[in-house]
């Protein structure tokens, strides 16, 4: 079984279920103003309940005085 | 007359890395070095039977530092090392020297698939008494663990090639070697570990010890002095990894949670997060280690708030594999919410542990910073493709039925070269194909939002990694699943749609 590495994301299971079955033609991409309104909605509320995280995460990026004054040895 | 020195082969039963050590002469703080008796038990785990030894090995890393900072040494330090080469099966002196002749025959690539086929990888043991492990690349761990319903997963290692006499001895692993405390501290040779992966990705020659000590207070002195290395500061790391040619990426230790998520994305793009870890009994001095791979549940665990509607691939890490220069490769940690004393906070617990599942605890530490190295063209970090893949996951989680699979997150960078090649076996259209393969730009690495359904693939939103923040990076949205209901065929539809992408399918 293969372990990951540069060759490939190994047994993180990306590809493991892909079925080598093709599809014969592309779906159309045809979208209904009734279709884009629905999902319109369905991520507004998405983005309402994810901004919490979200503005928590984003303090990752924050780096303080504590983390650069750390010596390593 | 000085005479070129005869590189004679020893061969014989393993017993220990320790055995190949003569106790030094003058007096040395511990001894045997405690890497040493990691690697013993590494090495029996592994199930080393036979050793080779190369007594005369010139080793890059050593004899740069040799350059840097021992030939200026008042003992005589050789410029040499010895090389230990390992392997799981039986052989004796003699039967080497009759594959060796049988190679010679015209069964060269035979034998050296067979004798590959129990490569355990190298040691490098350097002329320093107390600081001996030089270089080193072993075999990882297998995918299988002692615990069901988990397996391992390493993705920051390489395929390394040993070469001795006419074979090419392959090995899967990440290097690994000691701090040896005069060209190099812990900090040192965790961005080194790191480097090493990163650097041939890019097409460059990974850096040195000393190269990196160097790079590190070109600028910058905070110990008062670059050799002997008294450790590095978190800007001394940002100048090393900028003076090596890529881009220091910094984040803070949130909680176990983000802090799985951002661990994982880098590591599934093959790259070697350093983790700064610090001491739960304070003070602001801490220790580097390098992220070589994960343990991973099977079952990803739902996220601890019932408000969303999908989970992340990320949550179900069940333990770290790292190289720590106190320790050995591939050593076990847990990673685990921890109280503060004097209950001043929970952080993310980082608990090192000896070789092997079970070992004893080593040390209990927080991380406090994770420092990664990545080539300077990606610029969207982990926390926006999170985000981005984060609001999509929840929109198209929300729509799905109760007793549906799980929607799960992925994130993760990948060359847009390999995604096309991979590509290949996602059963797209002849024409979705050719339009991935050819008519869609794409930069040199991609940003991947990955949703699946349980284990399988549901579609990858490709982001482009070069892009800032400010501007939108969305690029298209490929549909992988060939299985799905037209209500939800219609939902990813209309996604593609509102976010404005190219949708291929």
């Amino acid at each position: 079984m293969p372990r990951g590495g540069e060759s490939e994301r190994g047994n993180l299971g990306s590809t493991m279920s892909d079925k080598m079955q093709t599809r014969s033609e592309p779906i159309k991409a045809e979208v209904t103003p009734k279709s884009r309104e629905r999902m319109e909605r369905l991520l507004e509320g998405a983005r309402q309940r994810v901004k919490p995280v979200v503005l928590l995460e984003r303090r990752a990026e924050e780096i303080t005085e504590a983390v650069v004054s750390l010596r390593l040895k | 007359m000085a005479r070129y020195p005869v590189n004679e082969l020893s061969i014989g039963p393993f017993e220990s890395i320790t055995g190949f050590l003569d106790e030094p002469v003058r007096l040395v703080e511990d001894w045997p070095p405690l890497q040493t008796q990691y690697l013993d038990e590494y090495l029996a785990k592994l199930g080393c039977q036979t050793y080779i030894l190369e007594p005369h090995y010139i080793d890059r890393d050593y004899i740069t530092d040799v350059a840097a900072f021992y030939s200026r040494c008042l003992f005589n330090y050789p410029n040499h090392c010895r090389r230990l080469h390992l392997f799981r099966r039986q052989f004796d002196a003699d039967t080497w020297r009759a594959l060796v002749a049988e190679a010679v025959g015209g069964r060269l690539q035979e034998i050296e698939h067979d004798l590959n086929a129990d490569y355990l990888g190298y040691v490098v043991l350097r002329p320093l008494d107390g600081c001996p492990i030089g270089r080193s690349v072993l075999q990882v761990y297998p995918a299988s663990t002692a615990n069901p319903g988990h397996r391992r997963y390493f993705g920051a290692i390489k395929r390394y090639r040993a070469h001795l006499g006419p074979f090419h001895l392959v090995v899967e692993g990440l290097p690994f070697q000691q701090q040896d405390q005069g060209v190099s501290a812990c900090a040192t040779t965790a961005l080194w570990t790191s480097l090493q992966k990163v650097a041939p990705m890019e097409r460059r020659s990974p850096p040195t010890p000393a190269e990196i000590t160097e790079a590190a207070s070109r600028y910058l002195l905070l110990t008062g002095r670059a050799l002997p290395s008294g450790g590095l500061g978190i800007q001394q790391m940002c100048e090393a990894i900028r003076g090596s040619g890529f881009e220091p990426v910094l984040i803070r230790s949130l909680d176990v949670s983000s802090d799985k998520a951002q661990l994982m994305a880098y590591l599934a793009s093959g790259f070697a997060p350093v983790l700064c870890i610090q001491s739960i009994n304070g003070g602001n001095v801490g220790h580097a280690v390098c992220l070589a791979g994960v343990e991973l549940a099977d079952t990803v665990p739902p996220l601890l708030s019932p408000n969303f509607h999908y989970r992340k691939l990320a949550d179900s890490i069940t333990g770290l594999y790292v190289h720590d220069d106190r320790l050995g490769p591939y050593a076990r940690a847990e990673i685990s919410p921890l109280t503060l004393p004097n209950n001043s906070g929970i952080v993310t617990g980082i608990s090192i542990r000896g070789p092997g599942d079970n070992a004893a605890l080593f040390e209990e530490n927080f991380l406090s910073v994770i420092v990664v190295p990545v080539p300077e063209k990606i610029r969207l970090n982990v926390s926006r493709i999170l985000e981005v893949g984060r609001l999509i996951a929840e929109t198209i989680g929300s729509t799905l039925l109760a007793d549906s699979e799980p929607l799960v997150l992925d994130a993760y960078y990948i060359t847009a070269m390999r995604y096309r090649r991979e590509a290949t076996k996602f059963g797209l259209s002849p024409q979705g194909n050719f339009r991935l393969q050819f008519q869609q730009t794409l930069p040199r690495y991609l940003a991947i939002a990955q949703l699946r359904l349980g284990e399988s693939p549901l579609a990858d939103v490709l982001l482009d990694s070069t892009e800032t923040e400010a501007n939108p990076a969305q690029l298209v949205l490929v549909l992988r699943s060939h299985d799905l209901s037209e209500e939800l065929t219609d939902t990813i539809l209309s996604m593609a749609n509102v976010l404005g992408v190219d949708f291929i399918s």
